[in-house]
């Protein structure tokens, strides 16, 4: 039950709006509206800025500088808001929008899966988990570069325990190799083929690549399979976390959608095709 | 403000106590045993495998890509490059066919976040003219406009505001570093830590990109550099913030400069910045800092230039040759020999000659310089440089650049160039092992197909030796692309071999590119057809004719038979004098394949005028080989 309370990202949501309330109310008491209080903690930020941005120290006239610059924004802030002139203001609430955000991002982050978690992950998702295929096989190569017929030659080698290709531009002999490396090597079609193969006594074939034909002699298929959760667990982990972060801010936004009601009046608006 | 200071002293506590931190694992720079490039047979001490990356990709971080529309990170754009299917910026499904083995989100450092700060109206940014009025822009859906003021003045150094906001800055590389970090896999997927240092000088384009051998642990020492507001855009600068990097945190870094055909001449110059004349610790710094440069990617390819090299009938392709990067200046001749490679492997023999080090001892690679958070270098499936010429039938006709300077000078969008990568003769897939192979300049440039190239130089080689396992004779007797010919009166050799994409186009020609230092300080160049598709005849000139072209404008289809599946070739320089600097390097060229401008008028329907080229021959550039008579 308390799980289920925590993972709900509104409830956390709103668990953090009340501390930030409470600690507001416990750490700011002396700042009345007309009272500005500057404390260490507000200097110090002054100057840790200061050194970022300069290298150095600031001077003491630089500093007072700061601090009077710091002031004044401070009541004009004040001002401006007893005045409401954040009120419709498209750029406070696209700032104040943003910082919702950057606060379910926060949560994602920080939330550390459990086992079980990642495991139920893995299982939902298991096709982008699966260890690829592995082949180990020897091809010969017939070139179109040197011959008539590439395929024709190709074919006619078959039943010959030892046949005789060209010169290969790829290496002849692939140890275990995943379907991604054939790939890259001989391209689609071949990788495509070679997976409909199975481990054999004999040269099968011809095959097609962007080179040419090519027989091939399959010794060993280490077949697909799902991966557990120990092989691929830091890739488990990126993916919930991301998955998470997505799956957070559409339940928050969710959540807080329920307790408006949104209205969309066209009926007065200037025309627009888009509307209709 | 003080809401603001409490609600984040709240963050920090609370997630102290809350929630236990995860760290990051992937802090093991080793490749278990038995893993799949283990298994490949890669024992053998030399490299056998080639990896294909880009090493220069933007993401909405950095400012200009974020201006132009990008909204994909950094989760996507790993994503994207490890071969999963990203929904890009304009809501198009985008996968690559073949994943990434190696990449580098390289985000700008100058200004480093600054777009979100402008786009969110932060404060510091409205206090200025410029910040209100491009955030004004963007909320009405204005962004590249604002894209383009921003880059300009940032070109021209007159920006308001201080784009290096160091709170914004230090966020933000932190976010760099642990997203590669997070997606860092060691014998499956390199991600890089790195970034772009973008130097410009008055609008003429010096950036470079950092690239970090280390993890997390040493990158961190240190924050990202910048050029801008109270830095220096001059590279000595870098220099001397590399060597400190090195210094405290025993890691390793290099710098690849690119764009020198945006830099009206400064690139590959023969002074300092500042006007003074190269001295020793010049030359040595540089030669030391800059292993590689990036000669191809979305604007503009770089190898060579038809002015420079008027009897290279390949030298014409996709320059770039209007002015500098914000077309605050025009082009002219006489600034091209200081921005195109070859040009510069020729001046730096010069300078070797009078300073005893050659600072333009370069390898070469290529990358695409995206914006879109996308590395793709594919013709048929181009992305454009950043996201408001994603896609879209007029794409083409779209200002890229408009001079504010020179009235009319503007660069339309169908001139940027679905290029390149860079290949990678490697051990393994780890930042070892590739950042190792970087620095010995075992690399070429590729304009997008990703044919396999090797090269090797020596004094013993026969015909005999591309028989069998050849690349080991190339090892045993020689050494590879990047590597140093020392003194011999005997002509050198060379492995000259290629084998095409089996995904892409045929293989025309392979051709030795040769230049070399006169004893007089005169410079000289000559490109060799050393091995060629087909039974054509070399004419009495030295030159094998055109191959022809196969593409159906229709249909964008090609017919890979008039190419060759495999170049392979003995090749002795036979104009050898062994008393002159010396470089040779190969240039692999394709037969002519579909532009992405055709796919675009056949997918999309798309009009363009006849001048606009529809096909091109992509290739590949090596690193060169050195000889020295010292």
């Amino acid at each position: 039950m308390l799980k289920t309370i925590i993972k709900d990202p509104l409830t956390h949501f709103l668990a953090i709006g009340l501390g930030l309330f409470l600690l507001y109310s416990i750490v700011a008491p002396d700042d009345t509206d007309t009272r500005i209080v500057v404390d260490e903690y507000d200097i110090n930020e002054l100057i840790a800025k200061w050194n970022l941005q300069w290298q150095r120290e600031p001077t003491e006239d630089e500093l007072k500088g700061l601090l009077d610059e710091y002031i004044k924004q401070e009541i004009y802030y004040r001002e401006a808001l007893s005045m409401n002139l954040d009120h419709n203001d498209e750029i406070i609430k696209r700032r104040m929008a943003q910082k919702i955000k950057f606060l379910t991002q926060d949560i994602a982050e920080n939330s550390e899966p459990s086992d079980e978690e990642l495991e139920q992950y893995l299982r939902e998702n298991q096709a982008s988990y699966m260890s690829e295929r592995r082949v180990t096989f020897s091809h010969v190569f017939f070139s179109p570069d040197r011959r008539v017929d590439a395929e024709q030659d190709a074919l006619n080698s078959l039943q010959s325990a030892n046949p005789q290709g060209d010169r290969s531009p790829v290496k002849l002999d692939f140890i275990q190799a995943p379907l991604f490396r054939i790939r890259s090597e001989l391209g689609f079609e071949f990788a495509a083929a070679l997976s409909s193969l199975e481990a054999g006594e004999k040269w099968q074939g011809p095959i097609e690549s962007g080179f040419g034909f090519h027989l091939v002699k399959i010794t060993e298929v280490d077949p697909e399979r799902p991966n557990t959760l120990e092989e691929v667990r830091a890739q488990v982990i990126n993916d919930y976390q991301y998955a998470m972060q997505q799956e957070i801010n559409d339940d928050l936004f969710d959540g807080l959608l329920e307790k408006y009601e949104i209205i969309l009046d066209f009926e007065n608006g200037p025309d627009s095709d888009l509307l209709k | 403000m003080r809401l603001m200071k409490i609600f984040n002293r709240f963050l920090v506590l609370g997630g102290a106590l809350a929630f236990a931190c995860s760290p990051q694992s992937g802090t093991e720079e080793s490749v278990e045993a038995g893993s799949s490039e283990m298994a490949d047979g890669s024992s053998s001490g030399y490299p056998t495998e080639v990896y294909f990356g880009d090493t220069h990709l933007h993401t909405e971080l950095s400012m200009d890509a974020g201006a132009f529309g990008n909204r994909l990170g950094l989760d996507e754009a790993y994503r994207f490059a490890k071969g999963e299917e990203v929904t890009s910026s304009t809501g198009l499904k985008a996968k690559l066919a073949r994943p990434l083995d190696f990449i580098v989100v390289a985000d700008h450092s100058d200004g480093m976040g600054l777009f979100q700060a402008v786009a969110d109206g932060d404060e510091w940014v409205m206090q200025y003219a410029q910040g209100r009025r491009w955030n004004k822009l963007i909320n009405e859906g204005e962004g590249p406009v604002a894209a383009l003021e921003l880059i300009k003045a940032f070109s021209q150094g007159t920006m308001e505001m201080d784009p290096n906001n160091p709170e914004l800055q230090g966020d933000v590389w932190n976010s760099i570093m642990d997203a590669a970090e997070k997606y860092n896999e060691p014998g499956k997927f390199t991600a890089f830590i790195g970034y772009e240092w973008t130097s410009l000088i008055k609008g003429n384009n010096l950036h470079r990109v950092l690239v970090y051998r280390d993890n997390k642990d040493k990158a961190s020492v240190k924050l990202s550099a910048n050029t801008a507001a109270g830095a220096q855009p001059d590279p000595e600068t870098l220099w001397d913030y590399m060597e400190d990097y090195e210094a405290k945190s025993g890691g390793q870094i290099l710098a690849i400069p690119h764009n020198g055909n945006l830099s009206n001449g400064i690139m590959f110059d023969v002074e300092k910045v500042n006007g003074e004349p190269f001295d020793a610790a010049y030359v040595e710094r540089r030669a030391r800092w800059e292993p590689l440069y990036e000669v191809t990617q979305i604007k503009g390819d770089g190898e060579a230039h038809p002015f420079l090299s008027p009897n290279d009938e390949f030298a014409d392709f996709e320059n770039w040759d209007y002015g500098n990067l914000d077309l605050s200046a025009a082009k002219t001749n006489a600034m091209l020999e200081g921005e195109y490679a070859r040009s510069a492997l020729k001046l730096g023999l010069r300078l070797k000659n009078e300073l005893g080090t050659n600072p333009y001892k370069f390898g070469m690679i290529g990358s695409t310089d995206s914006h879109t958070s996308l590395a793709t270098a594919d013709d048929s499936n181009f992305f454009g440089k950043a996201v408001n010429v994603e896609g879209g039938k007029d794409r083409w006709e779209h200002v890229f650049v408009d001079s504010d300077v020179v009235p009319g000078l503007q660069i339309l969008t169908w001139a940027t160039v679905a290029s390149g990568y860079a290949a990678v003769w490697a051990q393994e897939n780890t930042r070892a092992s590739i950042f190792d192979a970087m620095m010995r300049k075992e690399t070429y440039a590729t304009t997008g197909p990703r044919m396999k190239v090797r090269f090797f130089g020596g004094y013993d080689f026969s015909a005999a030796d591309l028989e069998g396992d050849w690349v080991k004779n190339g090892y045993d007797k020689g050494v590879p692309m990047g590597g140093d010919l020392s003194a011999s009166d005997k002509a050198p050799s060379f492995i000259v071999q290629a084998s095409m994409d089996p995904d892409g186009g045929a293989l025309d020609r392979i051709q030795v590119v040769k230049g070399w230092a006169n004893a007089d300080g005169s410079l000289e160049e000559k490109v060799y057809d050393v091995v060629w598709a087909g039974d054509r005849v070399m004419d009495s000139n030295g030159k094998v004719p055109a191959v022809g072209n196969t593409v159906n404008l229709e249909d964008a289809t090609w017919d890979n038979s008039i190419g060759a599946v495999e170049l392979a070739q003995v090749w002795t320089d036979p104009d050898f004098d062994p008393a002159l600097e010396a470089f040779y390097y190969l240039r692999v060229i394709e037969i002519p394949t579909p532009r992405w401008t055709l796919y675009d008028v056949v997918r999309l329907g798309a009009e363009m005028p006849a001048e606009i080229p529809m096909s091109a021959q992509q290739r590949a550039y090596t690193s060169p080989i050195w000889y020295s008579p010292n």
